[in-house]
């Protein structure tokens, strides 16, 4: 096995507490220990897709890894070079996505061993799902699939919550149960409390905020259910109060939609110094606000997806219509992830939105994973477009 | 003596352009050299080419603002400002109704929606990849062996286009090559390439959401294939300006006309 990401795991943990950020460095340690239980002591996984929800799996004893977080950490390091070039010399689809390209490579590559099962949604994507489904063909592996409906009903909550419990079943006759259902939902709560909590204090003041450290944690969606994670947030949110940078003035605020090249984490402060703007919000940590409850885990979980801001595209616009309002926005950029068929469709929608409101739009397109797919050059081009509108515009909002 | 002129310079990946002004903001003059790989000899050569063909030295300009990717090496600019914002307003002086510009580079292409005071609404731009850029066409010439100025003419005569599927230039490049050795009609291969480019801007203007009057410019825009092909996808008349490789300069000497107004 090879332990490159686990000595990277564990040399930005010790960085982020030697800074302070006691927080983040939890998080990571808590990725470092799983790493290091599925590789060294070989306990089983399961590999799972970003909304397969955390505190189903936080139930069993066995080690949940989501594709794409992991994906993530290898691109944030640039652990393996050219993943979509190389993922395709091994077979994988040349339209499929560079997360599932990425944590292939993972596996073939030997830094993570192969999971015990695999666990996907049709939500967002088919990608992934499609992806997890082959693997499990390939390998002759289980596959725990929830089929996610199109729309949102009474009905459909049931269709799905009877899905996840299915899910819950079949999972309770592989794996020994770990945490009971009420200590889950009771450490869920908490969790989201805290989130909405943080939320709040970055609408409250937005310009002190870094919306960069959002996006950083995004991911902690998967971790609801685990005991620790309140308090992860809670040091998140500790840090937000007590060591928030004073505020920017009166400079141009700007929306982030869609994800961040994880390779080209500065990207965002680069754009704020040289488009002299704030970007004052994101829209991946957002857990939602659905409490849950014992009585109904699973309709709560199911209610969760389908009234997530991303399940349809109409939810989607008017969250961003109400951002641009809360914050005064005068500008947004959307970063557009290649071959992504999640959240980029929408973005004919926002750019006429955005021209409705006389706010400059920029859709950045690349790669979230693999830099080989970003323009540097023709991204700094369509910026400084973008930072000449934003200064000239004037919204009518 | 300074005289109330305003010279508009364009730096691009391929031709470095200006455009003079007048304080009416009639066109003096305009010139076209190639950019090479020193940009400051291209402004040299442009600024010295412009100021013979106006009767003038280049002391007598008052103001100067550079556009292009190479707007910073123009030393002596009064402001640099982004080619998007140059193209649109450049294209509002020469036709104030047109709404949706088609620009077509060497090395990138960009659909700009402009508003009615000839400022960049929104706009694409393809990046990485060069297919729908002057360098696809470029390509292709040098795959068929033919000279790129008489390319548009040669597909005109084609009867049918032979469709070419591939919008990556180097897969598109071996498509052609295997079209040529089936003994395919030469012209129809090169009507299929504009076709091809045609499609992949269609796809743009739809990005962007087409409004029509429409515009194309850059040096592509002299190609009459290229307009006929555009034509018909956007099913829509187009206007072309005259000179329209010099539609950027020209929007960056209004920029410096209007600084001192
Ligand atoms: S980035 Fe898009 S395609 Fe890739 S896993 Fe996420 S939703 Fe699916």
């Amino acid at each position: 096995m090879d332990h490159t990401l686990l000595a990277k795991l564990d040399l930005t943990a010790r960085y982020h507490t030697s800074i302070g950020q006691h927080y983040m460095a939890a998080y990571l340690q808590n990725q470092y220990n799983l790493l290091k239980n599925i590789t060294e002591k070989q306990k089983q996984y399961i590999a799972a897709t970003y909304y397969i929800p955390g505190e189903l799996l936080a139930c069993f004893d066995v080690e949940a890894v989501f594709l794409e977080r992991f994906a993530g950490f290898a691109a944030a390091w640039r652990l393996l070079d050219h993943p979509v070039a190389r993922a395709d010399t091994i077979e994988f689809p040349a339209d499929g996505c560079s997360y599932q390209a990425l944590f292939h490579l993972l596996l073939t590559e030997k830094i993570i061993p192969k999971p015990a099962a695999f666990a996907a949604m049709n939500f967002a994507c088919r990608n992934a799902w499609q992806y997890c489904k082959s693997e499990t063909q390939r390998h002759y592996l289980p596959f725990f699939h929830v089929d996610v409906p199109r729309v949102f009903s009474q009905r459909q909550i049931c269709i799905l919550a009877d899905e996840l419990q299915t899910l819950y079943n079949r999972l309770c006759k592989m794996f020994p149960i770990k945490a009971e259902i009420q200590d889950v939902v009771h450490a869920s709560n908490e969790a989201l409390a805290v989130q909405q909590e943080m939320n709040a204090y970055r609408r409250a003041h937005p310009e002190k905020c870094s919306t960069i450290d959002f996006l950083k944690l995004f991911p902690l969606y998967n971790d609801l259910g685990k005991p620790d994670t309140p308090d992860i947030l809670q040091g998140f949110l500790k840090r937000l109060t007590e060591t928030a940078a004073p505020g920017t003035g009166n400079i141009p605020r700007v929306l982030w939609l869609g994800i961040v090249p994880l390779y080209k984490n500065s990207l965002l402060t680069k754009i704020e110094k040289q488009g002299h703007c704030k970007i004052v919000w994101e829209e991946m940590f957002d857990f939602g606000n659905i409490k849950l409850s014992c009585d109904s885990f699973f309709p709560d979980l199911a209610k969760r997806i389908l009234t997530s801001r991303f399940f349809t595209q109409e939810s989607r616009l008017a969250d961003i219509l109400q951002s641009v309002k809360d914050f005064g926005a005068q500008g947004i950029i959307h970063f557009s992830q290649r071959n992504c068929r999640f959240l980029p469709p929408a973005v004919p929608l926002i750019r006429q939105m955005a021209q409705e409101l006389h706010i400059p739009f920029l859709e950045l397109r690349g790669d979230a994973v693999d830099p080989g797919y970003f323009d540097e050059q023709a991204a700094a081009m369509q910026l400084e477009q973008f930072y000449e509108q934003l200064h000239r515009s004037t919204p009518c909002i | 003596m300074i005289m109330n002129l305003y010279l508009g310079i364009d730096i691009g990946s391929v031709s470095t352009d200006a455009a003079l002004l007048d304080s009416q903001k009639k066109l003096r003059a305009y010139s076209i050299v190639k950019s090479g790989f020193d940009h400051q000899i291209a402004v040299k050569e442009v600024i010295g080419d412009i100021c013979r063909k106006a009767g003038i030295t280049p002391e007598q300009i008052r103001r100067t603002v550079a556009t292009g990717y190479g707007r910073r090496n123009v030393s002596g600019a009064y402001k640099t400002v982004t080619e998007i914002t140059c193209h649109a307003m450049g294209t509002h002086f020469l036709s104030p109704d047109v709404r949706t510009v088609i620009d077509i580079g060497g090395q990138d292409s960009k659909v700009i929606r402009i508003n009615e005071y000839g400022y960049a609404e929104t706009f694409y731009m393809n990046d990485k990849c060069a297919a729908g850029t002057g360098r696809f066409l470029e390509v292709m010439a040098q795959a068929m062996g033919i000279g790129i100025e008489v390319l548009g003419l040669a597909a005109l005569t084609a009867k049918k286009a032979e469709p070419i599927s591939s919008t990556c230039t180097v897969f598109a490049e071996s498509e052609v090559i295997s079209k040529i050795a089936e003994g395919k009609p030469r012209e129809a291969i090169i009507a299929g390439i504009h076709q091809a480019i045609g499609e992949r801007l269609r796809g743009m203007v739809s990005a962007v959401g087409m409004r029509p009057p429409l515009a194309l410019t850059g040096g592509v825009a002299k190609n009459q294939c290229m307009q006929s092909v555009l034509k018909n996808l956007l099913q829509t008349d187009i206007f072309i300006p005259e000179e329209p490789q010099i539609v950027g300069a020209l929007g960056a000497a209004i920029f410096a006309a209007d600084s001192v107004s």
